[in-house]
């Protein structure tokens, strides 16, 4: 790799791979798995795109790794489909999943696991979008192209991400 | 008068105070790390080996299965130009019946 990308690659990963994985775990909420998704992201993003500009990056990599999570809720489904059809092989991951440990919930403040827990809330579609344009700034445009949809659909998904958080984050202080 | 924040806004700070514990900031150092040591693709697309694999194997099978064909079809040949190729043999053919009423009836 040319040193010049490598330096610059370098600079966009150190930039992004927290906001990355704590994005992916607010979704996923399994460590392992939403570690291996920005790794994968990160050697997809390296392997195809490092020659694009750098400001192309950021929507390449999300869209990447938001692919990476459509998979994984795919397999999850699958998954429980198989262990509907085989009980015997179900395992049990869900305490593993959703039960945050006893570390990440002494980094969760009062405040940000109403924000977390108002944000689970939601359909997936409508978390990926807030988490886009509120949290990672993205554009309409940019976060129609990291999730794969129409601009039209990133509107409407954030509008009512937007409604839908406030009258819960609202109930809960009244 | 101050103005709030948007909403939208307020949640964005409240997600920027989030932070990861130290192995799992190890574990994206490293991530990072491997990933920088990729090379770009040179644009073979990943199925090609398996597919090319594929084919080897199935043109071997239709080598294999025709090998055996042709190693047949010249032996029958053979066998057939010999009888043809001997006069007796064939005269022994177009007398078969006649030897066949001659044993029938020598056993008589």
């Amino acid at each position: 790799m040319d040193p010049p990308i490598r330096q610059a690659l370098d600079r966009f990963f150190r930039e992004s791979e927290q906001k990355a994985y704590l994005m992916t775990m607010a979704l996923i909420h399994n460590r392992d798995d939403a570690l291996e998704l920005v790794q994968d992201s990160m050697l997809k993003l390296v392997q195809k795109y490092q020659h694009r500009a750098a400001d192309e990056w950021g929507p390449l990599f999300y869209r990447i790794l938001q692919n990476a999570i459509r998979d994984w809720f795919r397999k999850q489904k699958f998954r429980q489909v198989l262990s509907g059809l085989m009980p015997w092989q179900a395992v049990d991951r869900t305490a593993e999943a959703f039960e945050p440990s006893a570390e990440q919930q002494l980094q969760l403040d009062e405040e940000l696991a109403r924000v977390v827990t108002a944000l689970n809330r939601l359909p997936l579609r409508q978390q990926q979008t807030f988490l886009m344009r509120a949290w990672q700034e993205f554009s309409t445009r940019e976060t129609a192209f990291a999730l794969s949809i129409s601009e039209n659909s990133v509107k409407t998904h954030y509008a009512r991400a937007s409604r839908q958080l406030r009258h819960m984050l609202r109930d809960e202080d009244e | 008068m101050s103005k709030d924040p948007p909403f939208e806004k307020n949640i964005k700070q409240t997600l920027d105070r989030q932070r990861v514990d130290p192995q799992t900031a190890d574990a994206l150092r490293k991530a990072r790390m491997t990933a920088l040591t990729q090379e770009p693709d040179r644009g073979i697309p990943r199925w090609l080996p398996a597919t090319a694999v594929t084919c080897l194997l199935v043109v071997a099978v239709l080598l294999v299965i025709r090998g055996n064909t042709v190693d047949e079809l010249p032996q029958m040949a053979a066998d057939e130009l010999a009888v043809i190729a001997s006069e007796d043999d064939l005269e022994l053919l177009e007398d078969l019946e006649f030897y066949i009423w001659f044993e029938g009836d020598e056993n008589v």
